[in-house]
């Protein structure tokens, strides 16, 4: 009984060692802590500088329609330091329009983020379906909005949508915008004769901004 | 019994005699004194050279990498920086344990490549077995794709968006390359110079921060079998 308690013990011993052999060793260790902060891409609408008509000019002159422009659904940059908010929606109303009218709405289109934004993109849509909307081949600040007002299969323009930049005239799309500056923007409705009494048209106009580096995505 | 008394003194002086002739002889001795010292295994980055940070874009007709960023603008930043001043007690050789990269402002499509030399500063060699990455936010979960030690290995970190516990197309957040580490080794006073290169996917969120940790680990290169 001694003998076998004395050779278990001594087995045991052995194993201790055996294992002792296979697991002391020595190892180090270097780190690598990395730290990634994202920017932010934010294109808006920063504000509005004026929103007005050509009454004006009409002989004699009267207040008859009247734009009314303002933003809604705001975003704020929380990179920007004091915080910059922008707004998605630039909503504008025209009341009581009639044909050579003409609307016209100043607006601040910023990048209130850290990356450049590169404006690649701008569609106008009709959210009722009833207007067609197609860009003038030969003015690229020029769209033209189009209704088949007297039933006979063609389009008939009833509103001239002008979209460019205030400073040069240029149009939107093509241009970047870097971080922290603003882009003035001129948007012109003008009112056709095709125009119908009373209807209420709606169209929307969006504009598509992507990262600088990812433009050529959208040739 | 007086022969019994009798006989006793004389077993006892026997005995004596005896245990006298056992004892009573000469003896000298031999002596083996033994210092041992042992050496140190310490990996570090190295104290000379430090780390850098490069950015690239990547030229959408070449599919090549061009140093900076897109059309020169300086938008991204990078840093490496090295912490933990560590001296090996045996070399006195100097190093770090920490290497730090910050990357802010990043995007979708931005390369940041470190270069860093980790250095042997103790005085055994080092076998590299492994290099764990991990965020220890545990926002980003990581996996390998062309694991070590293929050089490059290739990983990225993903977000769980639709939480099924896996990766899934459209989750990726930041592909992970490591240029030159493990499997290597390196002997004592050799450095070795490698990369961990990252960019940024499309679904990587804004304004968000993302951390990560990496561990390059090196055992003594005879034990290096135990990690195949």
């Amino acid at each position: 009984m001694k003998s076998k308690v004395l050779s278990m013990f001594l087995v045991t011993l052995m194993a201790a060692s055996i294992a002792g052999v296979a697991f002391a060793h020595w190892s180090d260790v270097v780190y690598i802590d990395g730290t990634v902060e994202m920017g932010e891409l934010i294109v808006g609408w920063l504000d509005i500088k004026m929103c007005g008509d050509n009454e004006d000019t009409f002989d004699p002159v009267k207040e008859v329609a009247e734009p009314e422009c303002w933003l809604d659904v705001e975003e704020t940059s929380v990179h920007h330091d004091p915080p910059q908010t922008v707004y998605k929606v630039l909503y504008i109303v025209v009341h009581n329009a009639y044909p050579q009218y003409r609307a016209y709405c100043k607006v601040d289109l910023k990048n209130a983020g850290t990356i450049p934004a590169h404006i690649v993109g701008l569609s106008i849509t009709d959210p009722d379906g009833v207007l067609t909307i197609e860009p003038d081949p030969a003015d690229p600040t020029h769209y033209e909005i189009m209704k088949d007002v007297d039933g006979d299969g063609d389009l008939e323009a009833i509103i001239n949508l002008y979209i460019y930049k205030q400073e040069t005239g240029a149009p939107l799309v093509c241009n970047q915008l870097d971080p922290c500056t603003d882009e003035p923007v001129d948007i012109v409705l003008e009112f056709k004769q095709e125009a119908e009494e009373c209807h209420t048209y709606r169209f929307v106009i969006e504009i598509l901004a992507v990262q600088w580096n990812k433009a050529y995505l959208f040739p | 019994m007086r022969k019994k008394m009798l006989a006793l003194p004389i077993v006892l002086v026997l005995a004596v005699s005896l245990f006298g002739l056992a004892y009573a002889h000469w003896s000298d001795m031999v002596y083996i004194d033994s210092t041992v010292e042992m050496g140190s295994l310490t990996l570090a980055f190295d104290y000379v050279e430090p780390p850098q940070c490069v950015e690239y874009y990547k030229d959408p007709n070449t599919g090549a990498l061009v140093p900076g960023e897109w059309l020169g603008k300086d938008v991204g930043n990078c840093c490496a920086t090295r912490l933990e001043l560590i001296e090996d007690v045996h070399t006195g050789k100097l190093g770090y344990k920490l290497l730090c990269i910050n990357v802010t402002n990043a995007y979708p499509q931005y390369f940041v490549h470190t270069t860093f030399i980790v250095h042997n500063i103790g005085t055994i060699p080092i076998h590299l077995v492994d290099f764990i990455i991990w965020d220890p936010t545990g926002q980003l979960d990581f996996m390998w794709i062309s694991p070590p030690p293929a050089s490059p290995a290739l990983g990225l970190f993903y977000k769980d968006f639709n939480g099924n516990q896996a990766y899934d197309a459209g989750e990726e957040i930041i592909n992970v390359k490591l240029v030159n580490f493990v499997c290597t080794q390196l002997d004592p006073c050799n450095s070795t110079k490698g990369e961990i290169d990252i960019d940024f996917k499309q679904p990587a969120e804004e304004c968000h921060t993302y951390r990560f940790m990496a561990m390059l680990v090196g055992v003594q290169w005879n034990k290096a079998y135990m990690y195949p």
